[in-house]
């Protein structure tokens, strides 16, 4: 069970949280439909940092970007989404 | 009282209380012991050898160790509903009344049915359940009776639980898991630094090894001085200590699950907790290990720690007359403890070459005879050890042989690493150690004491002072070097040239009844035939042998089997590597994993502002999802069958209304709301004139039918739309996401109302009459407000809006107020309803109606299909991209075949199309199903059983010969495609 820490509201647990994914934007709209295959079914599984988003549903009910390392479970840092890479 | 009473149990000694005694029943037999007491120490107390069968080959066995890593002593606790299985006698407090039974014998375990035919034996042997499962089919059946009637793991308990269990989540700022030396001298170096401690430990009171032996420290017993520190500790407030508490499971961020049997008068059978640190010692201890060698497993076979456990915690003599087998020099430390036990000592057996027996040892040994470079080759007795047979390592045949009934083990020590282990870092074989250590790879994660590889009590009380001082600088407290006083520290011999082979000696691994694991009847000879069929890599190993599987998950085996096969293969220990450590470190039952979480306490329980209007008007209540939601309200003597019909006919013939709160209510407030809308909605809503509603479908990413509801211009910049009540959560999820995540450019202010808007809905031909008396301040006649129309208006003093849409079919409005005026709304409707006999409908009326008219929800939105399946393909803007678009169009160009929504009616007008059932055509395909019922009713406005059906391919639409299937109703009924919707098609009624 992870410490998560809101940019908004701080240390808050795991279970308050929804898991979004990994934190890439979706290809526009009109993007062709591989790119929507792509980024909806081909997933990176990386051993080390993850950027991913968090929904903060039981608190402030805003996204977040977090920085978690998938092998220590380690949380180097949370933002807002809005410069998203 | 037995006939013999407790002939062990010697005269003075022991943390018993032996003013207090306690009469208890094993096997149906009458015993005393005392508080204080285990149920293994009563039993050995009494002299009973025989506690347990063992699991496959219902071999007799007796208790071998005094602590949680207990192989043999399996028993089962309680009667009735209050049966607990698969305890560990050495676990089991003795209580007053206490009934406990043997597992895996019958009829009884003195006289085993498995066990005196020979049974199980040459069917279980290594790789048993892998080779009946590869057999040919069948093979498994054959053996399953058989199996599960003679190899049972105890038998779960019938009935309700009646026990209490609680969760319970604490914070601190230093956790200690383990309360012996290590544990308590990081303790003591904390007391008073104005941390929040808090220290668990497993046992009934403080002090862990120090019970068990007679070490000293600063001049007095260890285990009185472990009692008074951990007494200076209780009373200095910051800390809490917990006993007969158990770390099980050391999780992410520092979260630390403890299981907690609480004893006495507690209304609580026990808690478990979560424990959130900022730091954490894991100060858990060793565990001593036995030795491989034939006939390892009989009565009186113990760990040589426990002679001296047994003895100072509950004042008892294990044995009469002992041989030590040891490979190292700890085990020489038993000599006292049996001396002072009144136990005469036979000889010791040491594995070793005389050279490499400690100087130490030797002193220990005094005059008893030691045979070096020796292995016990075999022993007998029937129900207990009688005599031990004696070679040297070279010798093929015993050469001496001793009588003796109790055999002391002692075959190295294994640092208690699970909790480190569960972090997922694999602990190292240290070859010097002969033990794998772990090493804490997080910050804030300290390893101390024996757990640490420390095996001297001065070292391990030194690594729990040192623990702490981490934990203070980790914290930013002063931590200035300090040591830990410890010349007056008198301990036991550490290991010391601890030697392999650990199988014994050469020729043992062949010999019969050489068990590695003691609680799955894996033998050395076992684990060699598994590695030459192949499976020599660990984790496969311990597959196919069920090496360590048990219930103690190998406590005492996994590393005694993992030094057998490094001896086979050749292999460096460190090289073969250990099996994954897998939380939790003990059995919980599962109650405690339930904690309060039962019954109506399950699940949240959502209440609707009319619930208690609805009760008031006889409802009956019934779970959707998290709501309770009145499914019907039958009157005096009526069905709920006939209550539904009625429901329907006076929805359809008159008015009715029906709660609607339920609904996901959206408010979106901007400019950009309608751009923003048309991107989310398969159809186009930014078009919508204000006071209008229109009906809307959003899709997933991929294309798939996520959601319907209805969008409402309620100003030209203040927009209302609704979800499912199913999928209230997620489609406000789903458009946060897409407002603050993916396009943060709209202008676009998104607000839940779901809980601030109550509604009902009134339906039927005369529902703008009850409207008119219900509202004012707007106009209700139908070209003021049309359907598909939005207004304000008030209900009585309150604010209220009013949505002119249809679910049923019928003219219908759907009237929300502020919540906490729900019931005046309800009051009014009511009111204004008497006059043409208004009715309260419930969910089964409702689905009903949406039935009839074909309404799609969450049977036909079932995240399978894209719009075009359920009918909804024109609804698709086709002159600009929305979410799923591209994916849609990329379905219809790769699929083959298009799935169709169809209505069904039964051939025969009659027969009722049974729910969940597959479609076949009689005809074609055979029983090849090719499609499934959706929603299925009688109904009540045709006369006639209808339904609502997804064929895998619209081509079938044209079968001649379909049948609904349900094979677990065993009903097949003809039916013929018809339709939709089944009434009313053209809409007239909701247009009126
Ligand atoms: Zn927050």
């Amino acid at each position: 069970m992870l410490i998560i820490p809101c940019p908004w509201c701080g240390e808050r647990d795991e279970s308050e949280f929804s898991y979004g994914g990994r934190a890439k934007p979706l290809p526009p709209l009109d993007a062709p439909a591989n790119d929507w295959q792509t980024a909806l079914h081909v997933h990176e599984n990386p051993d080390g940092w993850h950027e991913e988003l968090w929904f903060h549903g039981f608190g402030c009910n805003q996204w977040l970007v977090a920085r978690r390392h998938t092998r220590t479970q380690e949380i180097s840092g949370t933002r807002a989404p809005g410069e998203m890479s | 009282m037995s006939g013999e009473g407790q002939i062990r149990r010697l005269a003075q000694g022991g943390m018993i209380d032996r003013a207090a005694p306690l009469t208890f029943r094993f096997n149906g037999r009458a015993f005393e012991g005392f508080a204080g007491d285990t149920l293994a120490s009563a039993l050995i107390a009494n002299g009973v050898d025989v506690v347990a069968r063992s699991f496959k080959l219902h071999r007799p066995r007796g208790v071998m160790t005094d602590g949680p890593e207990e192989p043999n002593a399996i028993v089962t606790v309680g009667e009735g509903p209050d049966r607990t299985p698969n305890l560990k006698a050495t676990e089991v407090p003795l209580t007053q009344g206490l009934v406990a039974t043997s597992q895996n014998c019958w009829p009884s375990v003195n006289h085993d049915f498995g066990a005196v035919t020979g049974l199980m034996s040459p069917l279980l042997g290594a790789g048993f359940y892998y080779k009946t499962f590869m057999a040919p089919q069948g093979a498994w059946t054959i053996y399953e009776n058989l199996i599960r009637r003679a190899a049972g793991l105890g038998r779960a308990t019938e009935g309700l639980d009646p026990d209490t269990y609680e969760h319970r989540h604490a914070q601190c700022d230093v956790l200690i898991i383990g309360a012996g030396p290590a544990g308590l001298a990081a303790a003591q170096r904390l007391a008073g630094s104005g941390l929040r401690i808090m220290l668990c430990d497993e046992r009934s009171s403080p002090g862990g090894a120090l019970q068990a032996t007679g070490e000293t420290i600063g001049g007095e017993p260890g285990a009185l001085w472990a009692r008074t520190v951990a007494q200076s500790l209780d009373s200095s407030g910051d800390t809490t200590v917990l006993q007969n508490a158990t770390a099980v499971w050391l999780a992410d961020h520092r979260l630390v699950t403890i299981a907690q049997r609480l004893e006495g008068d507690s209304p609580v059978a026990q808690r478990l907790w979560f424990v959130r640190a900022r730091h954490i010692i894991v100060a858990t201890g060793a565990i001593e290990r036995p030795l491989c060698f034939s006939g390892n497993d009989r009565p009186g076979v113990m760990l040589s720690s426990a002679v001296g456990a047994y003895r100072h915690r509950y004042g008892v003599a294990v044995g009469a007359r002992a041989v030590v087998h040891a490979n190292n020099d700890s085990g020489y430390n038993c000599l006292a403890e049996l001396e002072a036990a009144g136990i005469d000592v036979a000889t010791v057996v040491d594995l070793r070459p005389d050279a490499r027996i400690g100087e130490a040892a030797r002193v220990l040994a005094d005059t008893i005879p030691i045979h070096a470079d020796s292995h016990v080759m075999a022993t007998s007795g029937r129900k207990r050890l009688q005599r031990v047979e004696v070679g040297s390592n070279a010798d093929t045949v015993a050469q001496r042989s001793f009588d003796a009934d109790l055999l002391c083990v002692a075959g190295g020590w294994s640092p208690t690493v699970h909790l480190l282990a569960h972090r997922g870092t694999p602990a190292q074989f240290d070859p010097d150690a002969a033990a794998f250590l772990a090493q804490p790879s997080e910050d804030h994660l300290d390893l101390a004491g024996s757990a640490a590889g420390h095996m001297e009590l001065a070292a391990c009380l030194e690594s729990g002072w040192q623990a702490a001082g981490n934990a203070l600088a980790s914290l930013g407290h002063d931590a200035t070097y300090r040591t830990f006083d410890q010349s007056v520290v008198s301990g036991q011999l550490p290991p010391g040239n601890l030697a392999g082979p650990w199988c014994s000696a050469q020729g043992v691994r062949k010999r019969r009844k050489a068990f590695v694991d003691l609680q799955n009847d894996v033998t050395a000879a076992d684990l060699e035939s598994a590695i030459a069929e192949g499976y020599d890599a660990v984790e496969h190993l311990k597959r196919y042998t069920t090496n360590g599987m048990g219930t103690d998950q190998g406590k005492l085996s996994n590393v005694l089997a993992i030094g057998i096969v490094a001896e086979i293969t050749g292999r460096p220990i460190a090289e073969i590597g250990h099996t994954t450590f897998r939380p939790p470190y003990t059995p919980v039952t599962f109650g405690a994993l339930t904690g309060p979480h039962t019954g109506s306490n399950l699940l949240v329980t959502r209440r609707t502002p009319f619930h208690d209007l609805h009760l008031a008007a006889g409802a009956v209540m019934e779970p959707a999802g998290a709501w309770l939601y009145p499914k019907c309200y039958p009157r005096e003597g009526e069905t709920i069958d006939a209550a539904i019909r009625r429901e329907v006919l006076s929805v359809r013939g008159s008015v009715g209304v029906v709660d609607m709160a339920t609904l996901g209510k959206f408010e979106l407030h901007g400019p950009d709301v309608g751009e923003f809308l048309d991107r989310v909605y398969a159809n186009r809503l930014s078009t919508l004139a204000v006071g209008r509603c229109r009906y809307a479908v959003m899709l997933r990413e991929d294309g798939v039918v996520f959601d319907d509801g209805t969008v409402t211009r309620m100003a030209d910049d203040i927009w209302h739309v609704t979800a499912t009540t199913s999928h209230a959560g997620s489609v406000y999820r789903h458009l946060t996401r897409l407002l603050q995540v993916e396009w943060p450019e709209l202008e676009v202010c998104l607000i839940d109302v779901s809980e601030q808007w109550a509604g009902l809905a009134i339906a039927g031909p005369r529902a703008r009459d009850v409207l008119a008396g219900v509202v004012s301040d707007v106009a209700t006649e139908p070209d003021a407000l049309p359907f598909m129309g939005f207004r304000k208006g008030r209900a009585g003093r309150h604010d209220a809006r009013i949505y002119r849409i249809s679910f049923s079919g019928e003219l219908a409005y759907e009237v929300f107020v502020p919540a906490h005026v729900a019931a005046d709304l309800w009051h009014a409707v009511m009111e204004a309803g008497t006059p043409f006999d208004i009715c309260a409908y419930g969910y089964e009326a409702l689905d009903v109606m949406r039935i009839e008219k074909s309404h799609v929800a969450d049977g036909e939105i079932d995240g399978r299909n894209v719009p075009g399946d359920l009918g909804l393909g024109r609804m698709a803007k086709r002159d600009r991209p929305f979410l799923g678009s591209a994916l849609l169009q990329h379905y219809g160009e790769q699929r083959k075949r298009q799935p169709a929504l169809i209505g069904l009616t039964a051939l025969d007008g009659i027969t009722r199309i049974p729910g969940g059932a597959v479609l076949i055509d009689r005809n074609a395909g055979g029983r090849k199903p090719i499609g499934h019922v959706t929603a299925t009713i009688i109904s009540p406005t045709l006369g006639k059983p209808i339904a609502m059906a997804v064929l895998d391919c619209d081509s079938h639409r044209t079968s001649q010969c379909l049948c609904a299937v349900s094979p677990a109703a065993g009903l097949e009924v003809d039916v013929a495609v018809t339709a939709m919707p089944f009434f009313d098609p053209a809409g007239d009624r909701m247009r009126a």
